[in-house]
């Protein structure tokens, strides 16, 4: 029996000491994101994407449009690790200056996205009744039309830029973008310490201080997260498909567009673009999955 | 040979806890839910466990019916005896046909405990062909009818859904579930406080006659002194996942003897007393996280010395079948008011 | 009940005009002549003329609005393509089936593979099979879709010469397209029942079942996974929505000749006419399969037998703001 609960003792006291130091909300968020791998690896792999694309002039061995005809082609070899393209380009040059496009149009397509999408969500959460249910009828048919071919046909319209393609891509996020915050703010507006706040006579404008929006944020934020990988995902399939980004811009999906008529003469071309979005992608999703289960740990 | 004749000797006793020991290990640290806790349940007794909030009484009861959620919580050391069979022991086979068999439960939310998506009548009827397998389907039917008019509940709802009743009549349900298999033990989890107090009323009596009908032995967990005098034979009080007194309800009732009962006695209106205020138990509950080496009630221990923070004391014998964990010969108030009457 | 049923199928009406406003706003800010896409460049004034007035694009955008709805809605008419001469409808029918079969048998192979899967991950929580199973439908998710479809490719057409790499209407031509947009479809949708699952498991009733003595594969099957189920619905709906849009990627890449490679030639070729007629169609099969999900939730859920789905939740929640 005693040894029994010596034993239990010592564990508990090892668990305690890593108890210690556990403050704030924002602390213990920070402390359990940390404390997750998975979340951590993804971390470091944008960590070190964000590195590429400002040091891409360091770390490239080449320019990203100089061509080489004696060397068309190629696949991976010493002097290019990623092989070459039809043009003699260095591949992977051109995808460490890919970096330098796929991540910031990513970044501010979620960032527009959120903002046209997030501003209409929150109206209609806040608005609620008629105001809410108009706006939201409308989403519904946004909603109706999907996504990646309501940004197709947005870039036909607009025509190929990059202004254009984010302007594409955030009405294609907007009605899943809406409905998220609306949500979020309806989860609060109806919550228990908003009400007993209104009960208690705290005023309009500090109830959206103080509740409304750090409570929101939150789940807007996880959100944002979330989306930064879906949107290169569909950034890429435009430039892919032809009406994103174009070559000769070293945009990866664009990159591996061009590659795509060279299959049968070399995977590399495509392989090793691919791999990039993967990675982007995969880190982005990690982090995002470790963000959201260390700001709302009963999500998970 | 010798370990079974043993059993024989202590076959009075239907349900047998020995030192049982629980931790949940999350990641803020470790919750000791249940310190050593030993009781034991006789053939159609009634125990009340009576405990605050958090106390540890919902874990013993799902120890016994091996349905702990692992992780995040671990066994750490403790035997559960059913008829002198530990159950700690048996295989997950085993123990399905224990449950709901020998031993069932009654929840405490009866708004959650139904599957919403299931007619009342198949939720009962799965109990009874889990543990009859060899009953025709209208045969078990006829039987679920059957338990649901036990109940209370006209057998014509039997096609209706867990949404078309009120929070009582759910929980008659649940009874009804409970009861299906007639089992040797009911672990009844604070059945009725989710409850209006006038539902309350009319399941604890439900439940009450339906005890004596079947003559099915009870562990009623509740924090509710009340239901404990209505229907238990005896009683066990716990704090902080210890038991820190138990005996015959007349025991605990007339005379508690541990400073932590006796408080809660004290924080009860009472009609024969003229009080001003009713007195509260000074302090928190102890933090299950950060337990300390000496008694757990120390903190809010209005008999408390420098001699109790030397040791953690175990429960001892006062008179017989009346045990105690403290080192005080404290007597309680109750002493005399019922002793007068 | 029924009158919920009618209800949410005459609201199919407002969403699908609101598609063809969208689409007919599009085509108005869309810059550049039509005619210019018809009419061979030596054509005369006189003759870009007679075909503006033929085409009614002198008449005011309401007007034009209006002709264009009529015609669909009376005869199905999307317009000619401009590039074929061909009534659109006509082209679309022909392709539809294609990239109907893509989509949803892709779809409903994802979701046979993802439920299975959500389900064990979400049993075996915190073992390596939960792990394994987040990782592959981590990898799934985040994997290009059109660049697997090119793995796929240079491995089992070029490589090993196992498939064909262009669509020849035979059944293996259509292993890969499907392969592709199943695991596309399937790592969120095992995500999801994943999550769902895990919810449903901690909930008081499965204790309830464990408490009767039922065996956990019962608990799964005939507890757990019906109350799991409206989430799981919801989001095979709107993967049949992405999935449409994805096979018009595939498509391309497999020669398919399917609405999605139809809409990305008409795109390329400013052949609008086209590009309308397949936007409106796949955005006709997403709300129809929306409208059976909404439905279908009915007979998962008998709690929402007696009210109404979506409308009473939005309207309570409307009105406790």
């Amino acid at each position: 029996m005693s040894k029994i609960e010596t034993d239990a003792m010592r564990r508990i006291n090892k668990k305690r000491k890593k108890r210690k130091g556990s403050a704030s909300p924002g602390k213990d968020a920070w402390r359990r994101l940390t404390r997750n791998k998975t979340a951590v690896l993804g971390m470091v792999i944008i960590g070190i994407l964000l590195l590429v694309a400002i040091f891409a002039d360091l770390i490239a061995p080449y320019s990203y449009q100089e061509q080489n005809y004696s060397a068309i082609a190629l696949g991976p070899c010493l002097e290019h690790p990623f092989g070459t393209d039809n043009m003699g380009r260095d591949i992977f040059s051109r995808c460490v200056y890919g970096a330098r496009w796929s991540l910031p149009i990513g970044l501010l397509c979620v960032v527009a996205g959120m903002a046209l999408g997030g501003t209409i969500g929150v109206i209609a959460g806040y608005c609620g009744g008629k105001v809410d249910n108009i706006i939201m009828r409308i989403m519904d048919v946004f909603q109706a039309i999907p996504a990646i071919l309501m940004a197709i046909a947005v870039v036909a319209v607009l025509g190929n830029g990059i202004p254009q393609l984010v302007a594409a891509m955030s009405i294609a996020f907007m009605p899943n973008v809406a409905r998220t915050c609306r949500a979020a703010i309806f989860t609060v507006k109806d919550s228990d310490y908003v009400e007993s706040s209104k009960a208690i006579g705290v005023s309009e404008g500090k109830i959206i201080i103080r509740h409304l929006v750090p409570n929101a944020i939150g789940v807007i934020v996880i959100n944002a997260v979330g989306m930064v990988g879906a949107a290169i995902l569909m950034v890429s399939t435009l430039s892919y498909i032809g009406v994103g980004i174009v070559p000769p811009t070293p945009e990866w999906g664009a990159i591996l567009s061009a590659g795509k008529e060279y299959l049968r003469s070399g995977v590399h071309m495509v392989l090793f673009p691919g791999l990039m979005i993967m990675f982007t992608v995969i880190s982005f999703n990690l982090f995002g999955d470790g963000l959201r289960d260390a700001l709302d740990p009963k999500l998970k | 040979m010798k370990n079974k004749l043993q059993q024989n000797i202590s076959n009075k006793k239907l349900v047998e806890i020995k030192n049982l020991i629980v931790h949940y290990e999350t990641d803020d640290g470790v919750v000791e839910a249940v310190n050593n806790v030993s009781f034991d349940i006789e053939k159609g007794e009634v125990l009340g466990l009576v405990g605050e909030t958090g106390a540890g009484k919902t874990t013993i009861a799902l120890s016994i019916m091996n349905l702990l959620p692992k992780p995040p919580a671990h066994v750490i050391s403790g035997e559960i005896y059913l008829e002198g069979q530990d159950l700690m022991k048996k295989s997950k086979k085993e123990l399905q046909k224990i449950r709901g068999k020998k031993i069932s439960m009654v929840f405490q939310d009866p708004m959650t405990a139904l599957n919403p998506v299931q007619t009342v009548g198949a939720q009962i009827a799965e109990v009874i062909q889990l543990h009859n397998s060899s009953m025709a389907p209208s045969e078990i039917k006829e039987h679920a009818v059957k338990m649901l008019e036990t109940v209370g509940i006209p057998g014509t709802r039997y096609n209706d859904y867990p949404h078309q009743f009120s929070g009582g009549m759910k929980q008659r349900v649940v009874i009804a579930i409970a009861l299906a298999c007639e089992p040797e033990l009911i672990i009844a989890d604070e059945p009725t406080t989710a409850l209006d107090v006038t539902i309350q009323a009319q399941v604890l009596e439900l439940m009450k006659q339906l005890q004596k009908k079947f003559g099915t032995a009870m562990l009623l967990i509740t924090h509710d002194f009340g239901v404990v005098a209505d229907i238990c034979n005896k009683c066990a009080v716990i704090y902080a996942g210890e038991i820190v007194e138990k005996g015959r309800v007349e025991h605990i009732f007339d005379h508690p003897m541990h400073p932590y009962t006796i408080g809660l006695f004290d924080s009860l209106p009472t009609m024969d007393k003229d009080v001003e205020r009713l007195k509260p138990i000074k302090g928190a509950v102890a933090d299950p996280t950060q337990l300390p080496p000496y008694c757990s009630f120390y903190d809010r221990c209005d008999y408390c010395t420098e001699e109790c923070k030397r040791q953690n004391p175990a429960l001892k014998e006062v008179e017989p079948g009346h045990f105690v964990k403290c080192i005080h010969e404290v007597r309680g108030k109750g002493d005399e008011d019922h002793g007068a009457d | 009940m029924l009158w919920y049923i009618v209800k949410r199928i005459l609201y199919v009406i407002p969403v699908m005009l609101g598609v063809l406003i969208i689409v007919f706003a599009l085509k108005s800010i869309m810059p550049g002549d039509p005619v210019d896409m018809i009419l061979p460049t030596t054509a005369t004034a006189e003759e870009r003329e007679a075909k503006r007035e033929e085409l009614g694009l002198n008449d005011p955008i309401i007007v034009q609005f209006v002709d264009y709805v009529k015609g669909i809605v009376t005869e199905l008419d999307f317009g000619t393509s401009y590039k074929t001469g061909q009534p659109v409808s006509e082209e679309l029918m022909q392709r539809f089936p294609i990239t109907f079969i893509l989509a949803l048998g892709s779809v409903l192979l994802g979701t046979l593979l993802a439920i299975p899967l959500g389900i064990l991950s979400a049993v075996k929580q915190y073992t390596w099979i939960d792990s394994l199973i987040l990782v592959i439908s981590m990898l799934a998710v985040s994997i290009p879709s059109f660049w697997l479809a090119l793995m796929f490719l240079s491995l089992f057409s070029v490589e090993l010469g196992w498939l064909p790499s262009i669509y020849d209407a035979s059944l293996a031509s259509w292993i890969m397209p499907v392969i592709v947009i199943a695991l596309s479809a399937m790592s969120g949708l095992t995500r999801i029942t994943r999550s769902s699952m895990l919810e449903v498991i901690r909930s008081d009733y499965i204790r309830m079942a464990q408490a009767k003595g039922q065996t956990e594969e019962k608990i799964i099957t005939r507890h757990a996974l019906r109350n799991a189920m409206i989430p799981i619905l919801a989001a095979v709906g709107n993967s049949l929505g992405t999935q449409l849009g994805g096979a018009l990627v595939i498509e391309t890449i497999f020669g398919m000749p399917g609405i999605g490679k139809y809409i990305t030639d008409a795109i390329s070729q400013r052949n609008f006419p086209a590009v309308q007629g397949g936007v409106i169609l796949l955005a006709f099969v997403f709300t129809f399969v929306n409208l059976v999900v909404d439905l279908s939730y009915t007979f998962v859920d008998p709690r929402l037998k007696g009210t109404i789905v979506t409308g009473t939740k939005r309207k309570k929640k409307a009105a406790a703001a």
